[in-house]
């Protein structure tokens, strides 16, 4: 495959690809992310990362492929609004992504539909906000923070939980 | 105690091979914890480099008995060197609950100690363990060198002098001037 034959292929549900220094760049609507995505997956079959960029006026999920049989990297870029940032998800697509796309919801905040486990997964349950958001803001110190009190049960129901 | 002559035959256990030893309890106990001291690790970050380095060979903790174990419940301390978060703090108090007594705490670098270079606009990290768990010995630096934590914790062996374990009465940790890196 080329970046001209994807541009051609799929030129349907692309707003924009390009290649530079071997690196291809796909620009989508979250409209058409799973169609995309569905289609690149048998080649495109080890998820590198999944990562997020806040660009003030929307969220931009950025999703790092890797072809094992070429070697081709692909980075599928797509913008969410900020209020109501949504994706479906594609952990059924590549397993790897279903932590990835955990951490995406944890520090941005982006919620990834149909996904079967979203919960927070760096911060604590009880967080509040989405602190790799630009406008989070921080405590100013921790005075009143103590130490949540936790029974045995408590340990064995997380221990369940995650089992 | 005022036990003498046969008497002692009564009170105290025969060495195998002959002779008896009669001492305080106390002393043969701080001797014994002073010359083996058994830290449970509790790496948070890049502190805990440090630490490794110190327990291995070029350094050698080994050779003063210490010996690093990886279970509270074998240790006497717990060296917390690295960053705490508040996601992590109860999993630290829950296993220093685990050690017996006597048992010590020390926060080794400016992150256990104070939060470090975190100590404004973070979200998630604890200014300092001490708000975890009761700390007896602060190490600064980011990160203290290897022959820093070697000094606390002979310095904290040396403290046990005088102390009534069976009693949990506790020493002195520390009483001389802070001495600057
Ligand atoms: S004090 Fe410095 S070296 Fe130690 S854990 Fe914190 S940041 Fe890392």
């Amino acid at each position: 495959m080329t970046v001209e034959q994807l541009r051609t292929q799929y030129a349907a549900l692309l707003k924009h690809a390009d290649e530079r220094d071997g690196l291809w760049t796909v620009d989508v609507e979250a409209a058409h992310l799973r169609a995309l995505l569905t289609a690149l997956a048998a080649h495109f079959d080890y998820p590198e990362d999944l990562t997020c960029v806040d660009e003030g006026d929307a969220l931009r999920v950025l999703y790092r492929l890797y072809a094992t049989a070429s070697g081709q990297v692909l980075h599928v870029n797509v913008r969410v609004p900020r209020d109501d940032a949504q994706l479906p998800t594609v952990s059924d697509l590549w397993r790897g992504y279903e932590w990835h796309e955990r951490e995406v919801f944890d520090l941005f905040g982006v919620v990834f539909t149909e996904h079967p486990d979203l919960r927070r997964i760096l911060t604590w349950e009880g967080f509040q906000g989405h602190p790799l958001r630009k406008d989070f803001q921080p405590d100013a110190d921790d005075a009143d923070w103590r130490i949540p009190e936790q029974t045995d049960q408590d340990i064995m129901d997380l221990l369940q939980r995650d089992a | 105690m005022g036990v003498t002559g046969d008497d002692i035959a009564k009170v105290c256990d025969r060495i195998p091979g002959g002779g008896f030893m009669l001492g305080r309890i106390d002393d043969l106990l701080n001797w014994a914890r002073e010359s083996s001291q058994w830290p449970v690790t509790f790496g948070l970050a890049c502190c805990a480099i440090e630490m490794m380095a110190a327990g291995a060979s070029h350094y050698d903790l080994d050779r003063f008995g210490i010996i690093f174990r990886g279970t509270p419940r074998q240790a006497d301390i717990m060296i917390v060197s690295g960053t705490v978060t508040r996601k992590m703090a109860p999993v630290l108090r829950r296993l220093y609950e685990q050690m017996p007594e006597p048992k010590y705490v020390i926060a080794m670098g400016n992150c256990a100690s104070g939060g470090g270079p975190y100590a404004t606009g973070t979200y998630s990290v604890v200014r300092g363990v001490d708000k975890v768990v009761p700390v007896d010995l602060y190490i600064p630096g980011c990160p203290p060198r290897p022959e820093q934590l070697i000094d606390a914790l002979l310095e904290l062996g040396r403290s046990y002098k005088g102390e009534h374990a069976l009693r949990h009465e506790r020493g002195q940790i520390f009483d001389g001037e802070p001495v600057s890196p």
